[in-house]
């Protein structure tokens, strides 16, 4: 293992406790520490910034009421949804699934029905005490539906196959999926075509240069951009980074929009990660910068560029 | 010294969660106001950590980590997941004067665990301008890159000092501490 291998994997983790990875310098991580696992010893980096947090933090607000109401209803059905399941099959590992530590909890909440958005600035006209009774609504009726699933009459034996409580488990969409999400729900989309230069990362082959798009809601605060026959990036030596130009910033400084690398040939979607909130955009480009990224980019190299027109 | 929540919660009992908002509301609460730019937004974060609790809880050990703690650190993990599919916040506005009054609030806050404690101290032995970089990463959650035009450092100087930071916060807690007693937060 070399020093130079340690000192990315160091890095990594700095990165994945402080701003997080995206999924590619994830699976990165995961190889480099498959080799050598001593560096995510206890106490883990994580645990260290989370320490650094909690020092800091001056608890001034006790959680709103209405959303502690809101939580505490979701608490109960996801007890009565444990507690139905394990009397169910006492013996077996869980039949009903639970959504994963890594999907969006507020996705899974809105597929079981309960509402989720409290604030009064996004749902004006429901009330926090509205709300309140719409989620113990949704727990009462994941209770029923674990009472009537129960053998009604104790004596009689049981059926052998009796159907199973599903939670529907909402899968963690695809970044193909997120996007088409975004471009079918966006109401202020812009979706503009990458113009290739002379870069050579643009120009893999002959007569074909890197096209592709990318698509961003200002909205929402996100986009995705999409690439098809970009040259594949060797992280160690160099990555693409994008670049948002805002008319409501100067715009000598455009935003940071990511650093991301392309693992394969083909088509690569990569999501946007917007440094500053974007209000206006003119501009997207991609340049080739050093591995991690650069505050200011010279922009010696510049594959891609898509202008708002 | 209180009774520890989580094991319990672990353990399938429902009523621990009621229990685990009455003494951990007001810290996801303040955590996702910070780490989020909109009240919205810290409403779905609170609902997404409090999941991540409940199915995270029984791999809650007092031996590695005090529940508060344990507790931050799940949140931070959801609030860092949501900083990457939302936009980031704003820089903050904050500099050393900033710094200077999180250094008294601090003290009022120690018995929040006894990590804090020492990482609070470790935080103390760095130069003003690393402490600065450092907080802005985990206090204030901004990117590295954030942090380099706030500040106005290279990148690589931002990342070497959260790295130095964070190290030595890490050896900071990796001193022996009194064992917990079973079933109480230390």
């Amino acid at each position: 293992m070399t020093q130079a291998n340690e000192e990315r994997a160091l890095d990594l983790l700095v990165a994945r406790a402080t701003e997080g990875l995206d999924t590619t310098t994830e699976r990165e991580l995961e190889a480099l520490l498959a080799k050598i696992p001593e560096l995510d010893e206890e106490p883990s980096f994580e645990l260290a910034a989370a320490s650094i947090d909690l020092a800091y933090t001056v608890q001034q607000q006790p959680l709103p009421e209405a959303l502690r109401g809101l939580v505490s209803a979701q608490a109960t059905e996801f007890f009565a949804a444990s507690s139905a399941q394990s009397e169910q099959f006492p013996t077996q590992q869980p039949a009903t699934q639970q959504p994963s530590a890594e999907q969006p909890a507020t996705a899974s909440l809105r597929d079981h029905g309960t509402v989720t958005q409290i604030s009064e600035h996004t749902t004006p006209n429901r009330s926090p005490e509205a709300t309140r009774w719409l989620g113990w609504l949704a727990a009462a009726a994941v209770l029923l539906i674990a009472i009537m699933t129960r053998p009604s009459v104790p004596d009689q034996p049981a059926p052998e196959v009796e159907a199973p409580i599903v939670v529907e488990v909402p899968v963690a969409p695809t970044t193909a999926e997120a996007r088409a999400a975004l471009v079918a729900q966006a109401t202020d989309l812009i979706q503009l075509d990458w113009t290739a230069t002379d870069d050579p990362a643009a120009q893999v082959a002959s007569g074909q240069p890197a096209t592709g798009d990318v698509v961003w809601s200002s909205a929402d605060q996100a986009g995705f951009m999409r690439f098809n026959g970009l040259a594949v990036n060797d992280p160690g030596q160099h990555q693409y980074q994008l670049w948002i130009f805002d008319a409501e910033q100067d715009e000598r400084y455009p935003v940071d929009g990511g650093v991301f690398n392309i693992p394969e040939s083909g088509e690569v979607i990569v999501p946007i990660a917007a440094a500053l909130p974007i209000v206006n955009p003119t501009l997207f480009a991609i340049t080739v910068e050093k591995p991690g990224g650069v505050v200011v980019s010279s922009r010696e190299r510049l594959p891609l560029l898509a202008k708002v027109s | 010294m209180s009774e520890a929540i989580l094991p319990r919660l672990g353990r399938g009992n429902p009523e621990a969660a009621e229990e685990l908002m009455d003494r951990y509301g007001g810290l996801v609460w303040s955590l996702a106001r910070r780490h989020t730019r909109t009240a919205s937004d810290a409403e779905d974060a609170v609902q997404e950590i409090f999941l991540a609790l409940w199915k995270n809880a029984a791999r809650f050990d007092e031996l590695k980590a005090s529940e508060p703690t344990f507790i931050t650190m799940i949140a931070r993990r959801r609030l860092i997941d949501l900083h990457r599919h939302r936009s980031r916040r704003p820089p903050a506005e904050g500099g050393a004067a900033e710094l200077e009054t999180l250094t008294d609030l601090r003290a009022d806050n120690i018995e929040l665990g006894a990590e804090a404690k020492q990482a609070a101290r470790a935080v103390d032995k760095l130069n003003p301008k690393e402490r600065e970089v450092v907080l802005l990463a985990t206090y204030h959650g901004m990117s590295h890159s954030e942090i380099a035009t706030h500040v106005g450092m290279p990148l690589g100087t931002v990342k070497t000092y959260i790295r130095r930071g964070l190290m030595l916060v890490r050896e900071a807690l990796n001193k022996p501490r009194p064992a917990p007693v079973p079933g109480v937060a230390t």
